[in-house]
């Protein structure tokens, strides 16, 4: 009974139960309440999740649900595809909710962290462009906030970015309902296929222009380069709990952008763009857009010196594997790109956690500052290998399974150089996790580090929430593909049961491979155990080419750590869009500063001259 | 064999079974720390090269001590070179053998009057060969080297368990030389100039 009742009203449960209790939470911010506001914080974290859960088996053909504003009808949709995006959506703040019981100082940050959820899920079920757009800007709202309340600076320039993209789109959604007359989803596809044989007065002209619109719009959430600069100030200056959904799940609103443009326009742009040496043309852009992205995203995180740098760069790095495998344009390119959708979420949402709270115990962020955590925060440090295995792509763990299908739909696609990048790009992974492992857990602890402690309970259950899904997936890929072929038909990638997924190019057996990895841990652990004593030495204990050394010494390799990198790159890290943009900010400052002081100059006659001036454009236009 | 009861290691006393095999791989896979003390360094690299080319026995030179099992001292030692001979010898693991090479490590050699030369370096680490000579051909070494395999074989090249139990003496001597607290005060006196 009461089941049927959340299945039928799963949508507007989804989408207020955050909000709603973010309200609470921001209203109850007082002392008298004590722990109230983390409590509402909690139930709208977690509802997503349970909602999503009832409803997982209960989809049929979808659930529907229309608002009439007067205005617009707005339509949402839970179809198979958006409980997935909405699934991979609600673990993430789930993990959030309980980082934030930690991290957050305030309700205000409870209210905008739950309304990012909200946004996020109504992007999500959206069934036309009207709630898209709502839904877009609440979201965009409420993470512009979560990022003010850090560093107005940053949140600035993710502000002006993504207004830029927000009306970019919106520009195109205007033209499309000037052309087809029509918002909703469903509809809207079936004008544009009627507008290839002219039956809609939707042109060439008209569809590129969207398509570059909807570039920008989807280009700026996802990250892509060169639209990619906002997100290593915004993902670092704010709290970093929230990050975890921020990064992890915010920005695949981006790439279903990208994923519904395919669904809506794919055939008309295919028509009018042609295509090239046998690939579409507008998903070729795409697969270097997120190829340039991965690979220029990879270099900048491995050259960074503050943890939350690197792992926003590596953030946007990561989400150009899903723009690039959606711009192969195949069915495994899909499949890959929404495997990729959840192992991502999972292990930069897990990533960032560790983050908050490495910050919440030491209160540093720079990687000179840390080292040798790994005995002080043993929990929290398994949780990071988790993490680190996960994201460089190393199995049994879901990052693996994910790069697999991409790697597998770029060679199947025949695009050698495309393929050749993501190769780069999961080195460049490699590089920079390596970083993260070596400067934070390993090597010689500084002495104000002596008495950090484990992470608090909360944030412990956060990560555990994101470090199973890292493991399951990884090693029953099937289940993955299994909810991934529901909405893909077609999609070329077969799940052979649970923990078997093959493409018509090869199979992967997580199983087989996680057994012969325990098997290999097993024997390599008795050659260790039986090969001699191990001794607990002293971390100073070392090889300092025979010299004495105390603790005194700094042998950790903190600053500069890829410092020949930076060197080989130094032509092209000349280049900056960050600064391009900058400059570019401005002039624009500039030229409106000598528009107010040429016009408004104070001076009674110039003010006389612009009527006389206006008089007599009137006189010749023949209006006087 | 009885005499030589454990020679494998304190800690391997499940494999006993294995010892002559055990005992014949570390004889024929002996890796040298390539530490090079005084004018015996330049006599290494020849050991090494094609005319007389010491990999035939197995044996590799080696930047890493924990990856070594042979120290060969090559020359006089001062007693700054010695605090990072005995430092670098007991970052070696068990068991680890030592082989002194020319006369100044048996007594001085030339520098028998010299107040910065250790005259015996046997009363500071543990010897177990020691060829003599200024400079020792790269036969003679060869020869020496050709001993500490025997001595392997035999279990009679036991320095690493001579220094494990005799510690407190090579200690005494250690200190009397340089003075108590040496490490400590030796990796401290740079700091003031960093």
């Amino acid at each position: 009974m009461f089941v049927d009742w959340i299945v039928g009203h799963a949508i507007p449960l989804l989408l207020f139960i955050p909000a709603v209790s973010g309200v609470i939470a921001w209203l109850l911010d007082r002392d008298s309440f004590g722990e109230l506001k983390d409590v509402f914080g909690l139930i709208g974290g977690l509802s997503p999740l349970v909602i999503i859960a009832i409803t997982y088996g209960r989809l049929g053909d979808g659930i529907k649900w229309t608002v009439d504003t007067g205005v617009f009808k707005l339509f949402f949709h839970l179809g198979y595809m958006s409980w997935y995006l909405s699934a991979v959506a609600a673990v993430v703040a789930a993990a959030m909710a309980f980082g934030m019981v930690s991290t957050s100082r305030s309700g205000y940050e409870w209210m905008f962290a739950l309304f990012s959820v909200s946004g996020l899920l109504g992007v999500f079920l959206s069934g036309d462009f009207a709630g898209f757009f709502l839904f877009w800007e609440l979201m965009t709202f409420a993470s512009f906030m979560m990022v003010l309340r850090y560093n107005k600076g940053a949140s600035l320039k993710y502000f002006v970015l993504s207004i830029i993209g927000a009306y970019a789109m919106l520009l195109a959604i205007a033209i499309l309902y000037a052309k087809t007359g029509t918002l909703e989803f469903q509809s809207l596809r079936g004008m544009i296929y009627n507008s290839i044989y002219g039956m809609v007065p939707l042109t060439k002209t008209d569809t590129i222009l969207v398509y570059a619109l909807f570039l920008l719009a989807f280009g700026v959430k996802a990250g892509t380069w060169p639209l990619h600069v906002w997100a290593p100030d915004a993902y670092s200056e704010t709290n970093q709990s929230y990050t975890s959904f921020f990064s992890g799940a915010l920005s695949k609103a981006g790439v279903y952008g990208f994923v519904l443009m395919f669904i809506l326009l794919g055939i008309k742009l295919y028509v009018d763009m042609g295509t090239f040496h046998g690939h579409m043309v507008f998903t070729y852009i795409l697969a270097w857009l997120g190829a340039i992205t991965v690979v220029v995203a990879g270099f900048l995180a491995v050259l960074q010196e503050d943890l939350r740098k690197l792992l926003a760069y590596s953030s946007v790095s990561q989400v150009g594997y899903i723009v690039l495998a959606l711009g192969i344009g195949s069915g495994i390119g899909f499949a890959g790109a929404f495997f990729h959708i959840l192992s991502h979420a999972v292990f930069k949402g897990l990533f960032w956690l560790i983050t908050a709270a490495l910050i919440l115990r030491t209160g540093k962020t720079k990687f000179e500052d840390f080292g040798g955590l790994a005995e002080k925060m043993p929990v929290t440090f398994a949780m990071a290998l988790i993490a680190v295995l996960s994201l460089a792509g190393i199995p049994p763990m879901a990052g693996f399974a994910s790069k697999w299908l991409i790697y597998e739909a770029a060679i199947s696609a025949h695009m050698p150089l495309v393929a050749g990048a993501i190769f780069l790009g999961s080195g460049l992974a490699f590089a920079y996790v390596v970083r993260f492992l070596y400067s934070i857990w390993f090597g010689q602890r500084p002495s104000d580090l002596e008495d950090v402690e484990e992470a608090p309970l909360p944030l412990l259950i956060g990560m555990a929430i994101l470090a199973i899904p890292n493991i399951v997936f990884g090693i029953a890929p099937g289940l993955a593909v299994k909810l991934i072929n529901k909405f893909i038909p077609n999609s070329g990638v077969a799940a052979n049961g649970y923990y078997s997924i093959s493409t018509g190019v090869g199979t992967y057996n997580a199983l087989s491979v996680t057994l012969i990895l325990v098997v290999g841990l097993a024997i390599a652990g008795l050659i260790y155990i039986y090969g001699a004593k191990a001794r607990k030495i002293p971390v100073t204990d070392t090889y300092q080419s025979g010299n004495p050394v105390t603790e005194d010494y700094n042998l950790s390799i903190r600053r500069n750590f890829y410092r020949p990198l930076a060197e080989a790159l130094e032509f092209w890290l000349r280049y900056s869009f960050d600064r391009f943009y900058a400059r570019l900010a401005r002039m624009a400052e500039d030229f409106a500063d000598s528009l107010r002081e040429g016009f408004y100059n104070g001076n009674v006659q110039s003010y006389s001259w612009y009527l006389a001036i206006v008089l007599l454009i009137l006189a010749l236009w023949g209006v006087l | 064999m009885s005499e030589n009861d454990g020679f494998i290691s304190y800690e391997l006393q499940e494999f006993k079974l294995f010892e002559p095999l055990f005992r014949w791989a570390r004889k024929k896979s002996l890796w040298i720390v390539a530490f090079c003390t005084g004018c015996g360094g330049i006599e290494m690299p020849p050991l090494f090269t094609a005319r007389y080319d010491l990999e035939r026995f197995g044996m590799m030179p080696n930047p890493a001590p924990r990856m070594a099992d042979l120290f060969l001292i090559t020359g006089y030692v001062t007693p700054k070179t010695l605090k990072r001979i005995i430092i670098t010898y007991e970052m070696m693991q068990d068991p680890k053998y030592v082989l002194a090479h020319g006369s100044c490590p048996i007594n001085g050699g030339v520098y028998w009057d010299s107040y910065n030369v250790v005259k015996q370096l046997d009363k500071y680490i543990p010897i177990d060969v020691a060829i003599a000579g200024c400079m020792p051909r790269p036969e003679a070494v060869m020869d020496g080297i050709r001993e500490i395999m025997r001595k392997i074989e035999t279990g009679e090249a036991d320095g690493w368990k001579r220094y494990r139990e005799n510690y407190e003496w090579y200690r005494k001597n250690q200190d009397e030389l340089f003075g108590e607290g040496w490490r400590e005060k030796d990796a401290k006196r740079w700091l003031a100039w960093l």
